[in-house]
């Protein structure tokens, strides 16, 4: 927990995502809350289809209409979702932008890059399209890109590139909180490695909120301050990076740590058996706990509730009891 | 705003518009499809006085090889086939042209409307599209111009009717692809309403298909007149391509020898739907870079055979 006394810039209050599919409903996202300050860096990882996509979709109102959303996202105190895509609008962009899931696809094929990161500009802040073209310089140019590639079209740019230029893109019209939808995936590591730097160097020149989704803990830990743990639709473990990393309360955060390889003790990789419960399901007690190796009794009635430890929040029944696990 | 992080450095961006002059000139295959069209819009609008005679005069009882004053020779009407052609390429052109430009409007609208609406919409629309689109295209002419008269008007009109179905469902598909993809999601996500989504995303996407599509349907429906007049169900006060070569077919052209009253109007035709074909795929080409990557390019252009024409006894 930030020890500043700053009021929350971006509150998120029991957000729930249910998808409507016909035959019955999904519960994709169930009570997912956390708070995120002026500059703050929060990280959520978790594993396919634990919902993290579908929490910051539901954020920025673009779920499709099959989905019902529940519970509240405050900016600056005021509840966005609450009148639909009017409340919303004038917040896109200029207050929350977006880096989405694999920036090959998110711009548009036939327009030349540079068009399309003049657009939200020319949108939000009714730019002459020379003002517009003199912002986007600057834009790809903070983002390592020669200004003069903007003429050109995506197919022409690089997978880095890309991404690059989806990050000025999400920047134009200089968002307070920016949520950063597996940023990384799909490049290879050194290119991932500068992505990292250059999404925390610009969070940190232009005191941009970010929240950053990935499935890749140790990506998410060198540019987060904190982060959360989701599984099944329901965060189960946020905290800051250094205890998470060092010492995680929740028997999944410490699984997904297990995990990850680490050539330079050679230890084994461990794998966490079994699956997460099918998102149709309605689950009785703790999601996780067919798969936990230190489940108790009751784990498989009662849903563990959220505890506040003063650093972090868990929602585990071992946190309740007096052992935490080490 | 953010100062650079290089700091003063001199941020200037190229710009590149034109678009629309670089989708005539930007590729040497349109240029030559478009300027083989213009040569013939030039012939058609220049009939009258490229024309050795005036159409209608008759000259001789019978077929007449080339000569000096009459270049093509005559028909077996006694007619010069040099001003015959040249009055029919303004047939062609115009009932090409209109015809799929009414195909182009319906198809692409209801295309349009389908693939963005989505939902019920659609579904009536699509049921609507595959309605007339399993109506047999021959049947239906012979019956429109039986029910309506057989004027020019109505050809175009039909033609229009018959070929809008496919440009419907094509543009739906490509609508329907291009609203699910990523940057449809991200403008939405910038806030933008539903209209500029549409015109500046989803629209300049569609559009080499539609423009492809449109230039298909000129050949096609130049070929669909052709037939037309051929089986005689065309404007009768109208001198057409395809009239010529039914008139040659009555007259026993081929049985007397006379090639120059058949192969004009044949090659004309040819000539005609190759340099819209050509110009199509060119343009194509400058609106989508993506076709520059060969393995991306597609090529739809398939000419229909001459339904009907070679039943003919």
């Amino acid at each position: 927990m930030t020890t500043s006394v700053t009021a929350p810039l971006l509150e998120v209050r029991d957000l729930g995502v249910d998808f409507d599919i016909g035959s019955g409903q999904l519960h994709a996202v169930r009570g997912v809350s956390f708070v995120l300050r002026a500059r703050d860096r929060l990280g959520i990882v978790g594993e396919s289809g634990c919902g993290k996509s579908t929490v910051v979709l539901a954020m920025m109102g673009l779920l499709p209409p099959n989905a019902e959303v529940s519970g509240q996202v405050l900016f600056n105190g005021v509840d966005i979702l609450a009148g639909g895509d009017s409340s919303m609008r004038p917040h896109r962009w200029c207050d929350i932008s977006m880096v989405f899931q694999g920036a090959m696809n998110a711009f548009n094929p036939v327009r030349t890059v540079g068009d399309q990161i003049a657009e939200p500009i020319r949108m939000h802040r009714k730019a002459s399209r020379r003002d517009a073209d003199k912002r986007v310089g600057e834009l790809l140019d903070m983002v390592g890109i020669p200004a003069s590639r903007a003429v050109r079209y995506p197919h022409e740019f690089s997978g880095g590139m890309r991404q690059r230029a989806a990050l000025a893109m999400a920047l134009a019209c200089g968002p307070k909180v920016l949520l950063a939808d597996e940023p990384t995936t799909a490049l290879d590591v050194i290119v991932q490695a500068e992505i990292l730097q250059l999404l925390r160097r610009v969070s940190d020149d232009l005191g941009v909120a970010l929240v950053f989704i990935s499935h890749d803990l140790p990506a998410v830990a060198q540019v987060t301050e904190r982060v959360a743990v989701m599984y099944a639709g329901r965060v189960v473990e946020e905290a800051p990076v250094s205890r998470l990393l060092t010492a995680p309360l929740h028997p999944y955060s410490a699984a997904l740590l297990a995990a990850i390889p680490r050539p330079e003790t050679a230890a084994a990789v461990c794998s966490i058996p079994g699956e997460p419960p099918g998102l149709d399901t309605t689950v009785i007690g703790c999601a996780f706990a067919p798969r936990c190796v230190s489940v108790l009794d009751n784990c498989r009635i009662t849903e563990p509730p959220n505890i506040f430890d003063g650093e972090g929040v868990i929602a585990c029944h071992l946190a309740t009891s007096a052992g935490l696990p080490r | 705003m953010v100062a650079s992080p290089s700091g003063e450095r001199v941020v200037s961006v190229p710009t590149r518009r034109g678009t629309a002059l670089r989708l005539i000139t930007g590729n040497r295959q349109t240029v030559l499809g478009l300027c083989a069209l213009g040569v013939f819009l030039l012939i058609a609008l220049l009939a009258p006085v490229i024309a050795p005679t005036p159409v209608n005069t008759g000259f001789a009882n019978g077929f007449s090889a080339p000569t000096a004053v009459h270049p093509l020779g005559l028909d077996g009407g006694g007619f010069d086939v040099l001003s015959r052609l040249v009055h029919g390429a303004q047939t062609s052109l115009l009932v090409g042209s209109i015809a799929a430009l009414v195909g182009m409007v319906i198809g692409g609208t209801i295309g349009f409307v389908a693939g963005y609406v989505g939902g019920r919409t659609d579904g009536v629309l699509m049921r609507i599209t595959d309605y007339f689109l399993v109506i047999p295209d021959i049947p239906l002419m012979i019956v429109a111009a039986a029910v309506f008269g057989q004027s020019l008007t109505n050809i175009m009109i039909v033609i229009g009717l018959v070929y809008w179905a496919s440009t419907a469902r094509l543009i739906r598909a490509q609508v329907m692809s291009v609203r699910q993809r990523t940057f449809v999601k991200r403008v939405e996500a910038m806030g933008a309403s539903p209209l500029f989504v549409l015109t500046r995303h989803v629209v300049p996407q569609v559009t080499p298909l539609l423009v492809a599509n449109t230039v298909l349907m000129v050949a096609n429906a130049i070929f669909a007149e052709t037939y037309i007049s051929f089986l005689g169900l065309g404007d009768p006060s109208v001198v057409s391509w395809g009239r010529m070569i039914q008139d040659a077919l009555d007259q026993g052209a081929v049985v007397a020898g006379a090639w120059w009253v058949v192969l004009p109007p044949g090659l004309a035709v040819t000539l005609v739907v190759l340099a819209a074909t050509i110009a199509g795929q060119g343009m194509e080409d400058t609106l989508n870079p993506r076709l520059k990557v060969g393995h991306l390019a597609v090529r739809r252009f398939r000419v229909r055979p001459l339904h009907g024409a070679l039943d003919r006894p």
